[in-house]
């Protein structure tokens, strides 16, 4: 794994939010009651900046990508909150209160997606330099003639080579690298100023992951967006993101940017995450994987108090397991939640 | 290549047939086939009880029964699938009601619909292919509706809803080429019935009128002569097994030849 960790702090610290997301709840309803999938989510993404949302599966990070592309919503699922997208001038735009058109007209043209499955994202039956011209269509006052000339553009640009023969093939002919640069080039497509990446890389192979990250980081220098990247992977965090939001049963439980907290993590959950973390290189004959004791609890039966106390080796009786802490700043870029972070035995710990 | 002659005949049946469909020839009545004794080249399939020449009957049967079965067919599929996207991708209460719609219509009897339909609207050619494509929507309304379902949970319908599609174009652009393969399928297996429909009615006199043929009426005429003269009822019934054959196998080309997931 490169080891390459941005820090661009300071540069980004004077950007604008583009993505501002603040107390985003989000319900599910159940057989068995409401479950909160997503807990009071506050975090925000700056032009030209890659915020990673980390976490194991059923943290909530898909379900606050889809909650911010407005895609979570059935008659089981209740959003709440608000999610603001800076549209260049004016007011920024609450996502939550725009009706449906409204939300159409945002979607791939100031917000995309790209799913984590390149096998299955992409319609079978319609060519892939149709599926891209269609994005175009779909948002721009545009012939087809003038779209499916775009779409070749937009495939050289992902760094498929002879694009014009790529275009007319269909997904099942392409490979999971192939088909994930066709996916990106698609949401690409309207040069958005937000990009959600939910995983975009985990059903790929390592070379190719690699190849993908470079790309979307490529992309994002030279269109200037913003990136929301979802993974559970800290390898993926390490080589593409400049901040990291970490979640945990539904709640973010740590934020900080990349360099911070892989150096100096301050949640007994960020910590057991990076010990757990197989670590190739001169350290590792002496360097034993330390999982994290038992599973994530599930939602419909968190834990009183914090939820990740059952499996927490410092938590305190009486006090972790009576409340949900808050999200403490630590400074202006970091943010624990944690009862016990101001103590020295989690100061030390953090060389463990 | 079959079905490509087929079509032809229908198409070309006036300038094909030797005789007139609706000619009697009171001397050469119930001749049988050529192959048989007695029969003559003239008439390859005999004649009927009227004098009639069988083969030149069929030929015209086959024009309107087929004709009459596509565009019933059609127009069924039409309302089906239709109804059925709509129920599938909207779901809840539309869902409920488009449902309980076919739940009805697959109670009662084909015939009876169209039995009701005739009583109410005449004998003409229009109102039956009408009739025909109402009586059969139900089954094209649930095959749709159930892939629709499936095809929905697809990533990358949510992956075109996350770029802006509306569900109108989701449903045209991707959930319909989707399902094409099976609805194509089950065209080619409705059509028999459809055309055995169209025959079933025409052989109870209330389909296509006499004089035309149409090869239901042609099996309903040879009723009456089956033991003396089997071939006025067996050579429109054989002409009906032959396209009903060849439309399967028709089908069976065109999902292959359309599905551009099935590699060869």
């Amino acid at each position: 794994m490169t080891e390459r960790m941005p820090n661009r702090d300071a540069a980004v610290l004077n950007l604008p939010n583009v993505l501002e997301v603040r107390g985003l709840n989000v319900h599910i309803a159940t057989d068995d009651g409401e479950l909160c999938a997503v807990a009071d989510a506050a975090f925000s993404v700056r032009d030209g900046e890659t915020l990673a949302l980390v976490g194991e599966s059923g943290a909530g990070k898909s379900m606050t990508a889809l909650a911010v592309m407005r895609l979570a919503q059935s008659a089981a699922i209740r959003v709440s909150g608000e999610i603001l997208l800076r549209t260049g001038e004016g007011e920024p735009l609450n996502l939550l209160a725009l009706n449906a058109p409204a939300i159409r007209a945002v979607r791939g043209r100031l917000a995309s997606m790209v799913f984590q499955e390149p096998m299955t994202s992409l319609n079978p039956v319609l060519r892939v330099g149709d599926q891209i011209a269609e994005a175009i269509v779909a948002h721009e006052a545009i012939g087809w003639p003038a779209a499916r000339a775009r779409a070749l553009d937009l495939l050289r640009l992902v760094g498929i080579a002879d694009a014009p023969a790529r275009s007319r093939t269909f997904p099942h002919e392409l490979s999971g690298g192939m088909r994930q640069r066709v996916m990106i080039a698609i949401a690409l497509a309207c040069r958005p100023r937000l990009l959600i990446a939910d995983e975009p890389t985990t059903a790929l192979d390592v070379t190719v992951q690699a190849q993908v990250l470079a790309l979307i980081r490529s992309l994002q220098k030279e269109l200037g967006m913003a990136v929301l990247f979802i993974t559970h992977d800290l390898g993926v965090v390490a080589q593409i993101a400049d901040r990291v939001a970490v979640m945990y049963a539904g709640r973010i439980v740590e934020e900080a940017p990349v360099r911070d907290l892989f150096a100096a993590p301050r949640h007994p959950y960020t910590q057991g995450l990076l010990r757990s973390m197989p670590n190739a290189g001169r350290a590792a004959r002496s360097h034993r994987i330390a999982p994290i004791p038992g599973s994530m609890p599930s939602l419909a039966r968190l834990p009183l108090g914090c939820a990740f106390h059952p499996r927490c080796e410092r938590a305190e009786p009486g006090r972790c397991d009576a409340g949900v802490p808050a999200l403490e700043a630590i400074g202006d870029l970091r943010a624990v939640r944690c009862w016990r972070w101001r103590e020295p035995a989690l100061a030390a710990a953090e060389n463990g | 290549m079959l079905a490509v002659l087929m079509a032809v005949v229908a198409v070309f049946a006036p300038w094909l047939t030797p005789h007139d469909p609706d000619a009697t020839q009171m001397l050469a009545r119930l001749k049988p086939p050529a192959f048989m004794e007695g029969g003559e080249l003239n008439h390859v399939f005999g004649t009927d009880q009227a004098g009639r020449d069988l083969l030149s009957r069929c030929i015209y049967g086959v024009r309107v029964s087929v004709g009459i079965a596509l565009f019933g067919l059609v127009i069924g599929c039409l309302i089906g699938t239709t109804l059925g996207v709509i129920s599938g991708l909207f779901g809840g209460i539309v869902d409920r009601a488009i449902m309980m719609l076919v739940d009805v219509f697959i109670s009662v009897p084909n015939l009876l619909i169209v039995l009701v339909g005739v009583a109410a609207f005449g004998t003409d050619i229009i109102v039956l292919v009408f009739l025909i494509g109402l009586a059969r929507w139900e089954t094209y309304a649930r095959m749709v509706r159930g892939q629709v379902l499936q095809v929905r949970e697809m990533p990358y319908i949510e992956a075109s809803r996350a770029l802006g599609a509306s569900r109108a174009w989701i449903a045209i652009r991707h959930v319909l080429p989707n399902i094409a393969s099976p609805l194509i399928v089950l065209l080619t297996l409705n059509f028999p019935s459809i055309l055995l429909l169209e025959s079933s009615l025409s052989f109870l006199g209330i389909g296509v009128q006499p004089p035309t043929a149409s090869l239901g009426s042609m099996v309903g005429d040879g009723r009456d002569h089956l033991i003396a003269a089997w071939w006025v009822a067996v050579a429109p019934a054989l002409v009906i097994v032959a396209i009903t054959f060849v439309v399967q196998m028709l089908g069976d080309w065109l999902r292959d030849v359309m599905d551009v997931r099935i590699d060869d």
